[in-house]
């Protein structure tokens, strides 16, 4: 559904991915799993058309090339992200940042059938549905940003470390979330540092090292592998 | 006193109107433009001719000004702004470039205008009685400037809340970004917002015209006016920048009781005190 | 930097006689070739001043007709009473101090603050005026006193050649000294200037007011042409747009950019503004506009690469030669025959650095309680630990976890709501990112801030330069030359930032930092991203660092690094520390493994 060929990214003389190569498939959870620096944010910023490939590379979104598209035309075409550090509208209110979610002519058709799903969905959202995004807590606005991000009906959701700041506790909800919107139809892309439970959620996983891609496999072979430990505990 | 007080209300109405234009330009759209002014001066312009050559009502001058200073801030922002923004490295490198064209198209504009009016002032007589308030008196033009301007403003802040395009907009402000993540094409918006402000620094030049005299170099004046505006309300803050306008148009009232020809003088004090004070504006949050 | 002073001399010789040349043109040349040396002259000079400041800086300034406009004033008016020279300087002083007030209003807060304050200040002077003279005099115009108004125009025209050499020297000299370096730091990335020991306000006020100055000393000397003057002749706003297309034309980053802009600029409004006034207002925004698209960096950049190329043929090479054959010939005669004759001035040995001698009791860094809140959002929370002296400490944590919100609250670049920071005992919040640096505390940034625009040996000069340590440009260039090589960087001294690969990037921001001669070094996820031999190298270099007795503060994610060079590391999780120990201690605590790996037992 969604497959990159020999993605090569470079900020300057810093070449932040190189010849990455990978396959999303319909309603799987893909995990990828990487250091600090090793390319992970680059890669959800050039799906979703932040960042610009360099020429050879190619995104394929059924089929059809997107690596040229500007941000607006990917989340129209059904990919939509959930950027590091959520980048919500602090100064609107909940209801006002998923309706903005809706944004795109696509999603405008069902957006209150939507709203009403979404905040079904996350029922603490539903409570504080008039209260300014930037005072509520990190869990929440990590609910929100996902809730925001669903309102565009995408067929594919990038989540760049949505773990990030929140307590395990809070952790389990969000994947249990995750977990429920595979159930859902729609795939998801996750960048993670927290190894352990998305590797429970993951189908496939790559690993991401230095900007390139030196391990991938089923989320089973994986979970044996020694490897995920040594990167990041130098067990 | 209290005659004085309501005079600036009235006036720091319009200053509001003035801002909220700028605002769009510079809050939303991200542009430092300082040939903002010079769009004033063609609205003014337009009114007088509007009178003076076909004897209409010169507000109907908006009915040309608007209209085409909609459409060429629009292509500024296009054709000129755009490439600009695909070739800088970064923020501050484009800043330093729109600063330098606007820069450039306020000589361009002035010097049209110079052209054929060769720098003098005009000013022209509409709707000059007085209108009697709570026991003072305000100039009927000035009250209807004022009146057309708050219901502008109106109009614009319940767009901006209420519309789904006045969302976007919005949400541009807080974090362009993050806007073209949830699909907004960020650049048609902008400049959509870039050319609105133009269109309402124009209507706002036909208000002010009935009752002030208008040459060819009062551009920077406003473009000025609305720049301190902005800063003293807040950068992309609306209704701060209602208030600081309201704050700048008392300001300069009160004072021309002592001293006149010193309005700007006043603007730049307060200018002064906010920047010592408190930089991100009086009505910004922390 | 500072390099063929033999080719100076020979320039420096060329500028002299240029400028006997021209001062003597008078003697030969009447009315119209005066009035055009004048014209010539105070636009270059003018242009020159305005790139003074503004061009290394990149703070655009608007303001340059004020300037001319305050100068134009005070002559006429203290032109009455005191003699002409005094004026002039009076004018000078008094556009000094008008710059002072409004380079501390503007200049602590970004540039567009500036833009916008010195883009008003013309119409402000105006009206100001304007009010005065009405108020007070009953009359816009004001002549010019009996005594000046007289003036043969080839006094104003000697004048005016010295300001516009003295802009002009003052520009070159100041570009090789550590205040130019300082002034290009500034405008290549202030956040590097200030934590490299640079006092970045006080570097942009001084140099904008004497810019100011000398842009006032040339609007007296301008007003010296007229019968009379009003506020509208004095505070004109084509000044300002004039001297910034000529200055933009040429280039701003030669001293001899401006100069290039303006010639042109003079001679075609010397033939259009007389005749169509408002059409070349309109001509000049329009070929501005076209300047800022089709020539950024204006016409200097590529005459100095032809000049470049030029002189790489092979009939320039010859000529270099022949002249290098009479320098050396010279100087041999200067030393054997010369300096026996003159005495040498003697040289001050360089101050003994800071041992930081305390007993090993008082840790370095003693860090207490530290809180810092963003909005709702507690970023550190009640954090305290302490960095022994001569120890290399990690701090180590999940992304979001506050790291680099610590470094940034020790070096000053934020204020934290409550707490203490003890450097060797003393509390350190509440001074400046540039005081903090000169304390000896050193940092890298966790996105490499490498200035694009200078090459790698100026990056790390401006550590030498300015650090704890200051010493002139010329003093720095050893102990630059042996960072480099011990950095690895030896063979990309004379590249530019923006050229260097990401790795020789994070080498020159250590180097910079260490030539700061730091006591505490704070290395903010310095070896992330290397590959597994680079890894090695670098961590052999923090070792070797270590030994030579800097204290270091690690904050990592690279658990090899952890594990190889710390001996003491602490844990931080949400803004709070949860663990404190050794490497060992710390990697093998179950709360730790969960908030890097999360919830799970099933550890091997």
């Amino acid at each position: 559904m969604l497959r990159l060929e020999h993605i090569s990214v470079a900020y300057g003389k810093h070449e932040a991915l190189h010849d990455v190569s990978l396959e999303i498939e319909p309603s799987r959870t893909t995990v990828i799993l990487g250091a600090n620096g090793a390319g992970k944010t680059t890669l959800l910023n050039t799906i979703a058309g932040l960042v610009r490939a360099q020429p050879g590379g190619r995104i394929l979104f059924d089929g059809k090339p997107i690596e040229h598209e500007h941000p607006h035309n990917v989340v129209a075409a059904g990919i939509a992200m959930v950027p590091e550090g959520r980048r919500l509208f602090g100064d609107m209110t909940v209801m006002d940042n998923l309706r903005l979610g809706a944004y795109p002519v696509r999603a405008r058709a069902n957006e209150n059938e939507r709203l009403e799903r979404q905040l079904s969905m996350f029922p603490r959202l539903a409570e504080r549905r008039n209260q300014l995004a930037r005072t509520m807590s990190g869990g929440e606005q990590q609910m929100l940003a996902i809730a925001r991000a669903l309102m565009s009906e995408p067929r594919v959701l990038l989540l760049d470390e949505p773990s990030l700041g929140l307590s395990p506790r809070l952790v389990s909800d969000l994947f249990a979330v995750l977990r429920k919107i595979t159930e859902g139809g729609q795939s998801v892309l996750l960048v993670e540092q927290n190894a352990h439970q998305s590797l429970r959620l993951a189908d496939r996983v790559y690993v991401l090292e230095n900007g390139r891609i030196v391990r991938s496999g089923s989320a089973d072979e994986m979970r044996q592998d020694k490897v995920i430990q040594q990167a990041y505990l130098g067990l | 006193m209290l005659e004085v007080i309501l005079n600036g209300l009235v006036l720091g109405g319009m200053y509001g109107l003035i801002a909220l234009g700028l605002n769009l330009q510079f809050g939303i759209a991200r542009m430092l433009n300082l040939s903002y002014g010079e769009f004033f001066m063609y609205g003014a312009f337009l009114a007088l001719f509007a009178l003076t050559w076909y004897q209409l009502n010169p507000l109907l001058g908006a009915v040309v000004a608007v209209p085409l200073a909609f459409a060429i801030n629009w292509l500024i922002y296009r054709y000129l702004f755009q490439p600009l923004i695909r070739r800088a490295p970064n923020r501050d490198a484009l800043d330093a470039d729109i600063v330098l064209v606007t820069f450039g198209l306020l000589f361009v504009f002035r010097g049209i205008a110079e052209v054929n009016l060769s720098g003098n002032a005009a000013g022209y007589d509409f709707l000059n009685f007085g209108v009697h308030i709570f026991g003072a008196i305000v100039p009927a033009n000035r009250l209807l400037a004022f009146a057309v301007s708050m219901v502008l403003g109106g109009a614009l802040i319940v767009m901006l809340r209420r519309t789904r395009f006045g969302s976007a907009l919005r949400a541009i402000a807080i974090d362009p970004t993050a806007a073209g993540l949830i699909g907004i094409n960020v650049q048609q918006l902008s400049a959509l917002a870039f050319a609105l402000g133009g269109a309402l620094i124009a209507v706002s030049g036909v208000l002010v015209s009935t009752f002030t005299t208008v040459s060819a170099g009062i551009g920077i004046v406003y473009t000025l006016k609305a720049l301190i505006i902005v800063i003293v309300g807040g950068p992309g803050r609306m209704g701060g920048a209602l208030a600081a306008g309201i704050l700048l148009g008392v300001a300069e009232t009160v004072a021309l009781q002592f001293a006149s020809g010193l309005t700007l003088a006043i603007n730049y004090a307060i200018l002064i005190l906010v920047l010592l004070i408190r930089p991100t504006g009086l009505f910004a949050r922390g | 930097m500072v390099e063929k002073s033999s080719v100076n001399r020979l320039a420096i010789a060329a500028a002299v006689v240029g400028t006997a040349i021209l001062a003597a043109v008078p003697l030969f040349v009447a009315g119209y070739g005066i009035s055009s040396g004048i014209t010539i002259f105070a636009n270059v000079a003018l242009a020159t001043a305005w790139a003074f400041f503004s061009g290394p800086t990149r703070y655009i300034s608007l303001a340059t007709a004020s300037f001319v406009g305050i100068g134009m004033y005070t002559v006429v008016v203290a032109g009455t009473v005191v003699p002409l020279s005094i004026a002039l300087v009076l004018a000078a002083l008094i556009g000094f101090f008008i710059a002072l007030v409004v380079g501390l209003s503007t200049l602590r807060l970004s540039g567009v603050y500036f833009v916008i304050f010195t883009f008003g200040l013309t119409e402000l002077m105006f009206q100001l005026a304007t009010w005065y003279e009405i108020s007070y005099s009953r009359r816009l115009t004001r002549f010019m006193p009996p005594n000046l108004a007289g003036l043969d125009s080839a006094v104003i025209y000697e004048i005016l050649l010295f300001a516009m050499v003295v802009a002009l020297a003052a520009t070159w000299y100041v570009g090789r000294t550590r205040l130019g370096q300082a002034l290009r730091a500034i405008g290549e990335d202030e956040t590097v200037a200030r934590h490299t020991g640079i006092n970045t306000t006080l570097v942009k006020v001084f140099v904008f007011a004497v810019a100011s100055a000398m842009m006032a000393f040339i609007g007296g000397t301008l007003a010296l042409r007229l019968p009379y003057i009003t506020p509208s002749i004095a505070f004109n706003p084509t000044w300002s747009f004039q001297v910034l297309i000529a200055a933009l034309l040429g280039g701003p980053g030669f001293f001899w950019g401006p100069a290039v802009g303006a010639i042109p600029l003079v001679l075609l409004s010397d033939y259009f503004a007389g005749r169509f006034p408002y059409h070349f207002s309109i001509a000049l925004g329009v070929c501005f506009v076209i300047i800022v698209y089709l020539i950024p960096g204006g016409i200097a950049p590529r005459l100095a690469g032809w000049y470049r190329r030029l002189a790489a043929t092979e009939g320039a090479r010859q000529i270099r030669d022949r002249f290098a054959t009479l320098r050396h010939d010279l100087s041999l005669w200067r030393r054997t025959v010369l300096r026996p004759r003159l005495r040498g001035v003697r040289r001050k040995a360089p101050p003994a650095l800071q041992t930081g001698d305390n007993p090993a009791q008082v840790p370095l860094l003693r860090v207490t309680d530290l809180r810092k809140a963003f909005g709702g959002l507690v970023a550190v929370r009640d954090l305290s630990f302490d960095i022994p002296k001569g120890s290399i400490v990690g701090l180590i944590g999940p992304n979001g976890s506050g790291k680099t919100t610590v470094l940034n609250l020790i070096t000053g670049e934020l204020v934290p709501d409550s707490g203490s920071i003890l450097l060797n005992g003393e509390e350190i919040i509440g001074a400046m990112s540039y005081q903090v640096n000169r304390a000896r505390i050193a940092r890298t940034f966790q996105l490499v801030r490498v200035l694009p625009g200078m090459t790698t040996r100026e990056n790390v000069a401006l550590g030498r330069m300015f650090g704890s340590d200051p010493v002139t440009a010329s003093a720095a260039s050893k102990e630059v030359n042996d960072l480099l090589e011990r950095v690895g960087l030896s063979g990309h001294a004379g590249q530019f930032g923006a050229q260097l690969t990401y790795i020789d990037q994070k080498r020159v921001e250590l180097a910079r930092a260490l030539a700061t001669h730091p006591q505490l070094l704070l290395l903010d996820e310095w070896l992330a991203g290397l590959n597994p031999t680079e890894l090695k190298i670098g961590i052999e270099l923090i070792r070797q660092i270590s030994r030579e007795g800097v204290t270091i503060v690690l904050v990592e994610h690279v658990m090899e690094a952890i594990r190889a060079l710390c001996q003491h590391v602490v844990v931080m999780n949400a803004g709070e520390r949860i663990a404190e120990g050794t490497p060992a201690e710390v990697l093998s605590d179950p709360r730790v493994m969960q908030v890097y790996l999360g919830e799970d037992d099933a550890a091997a």
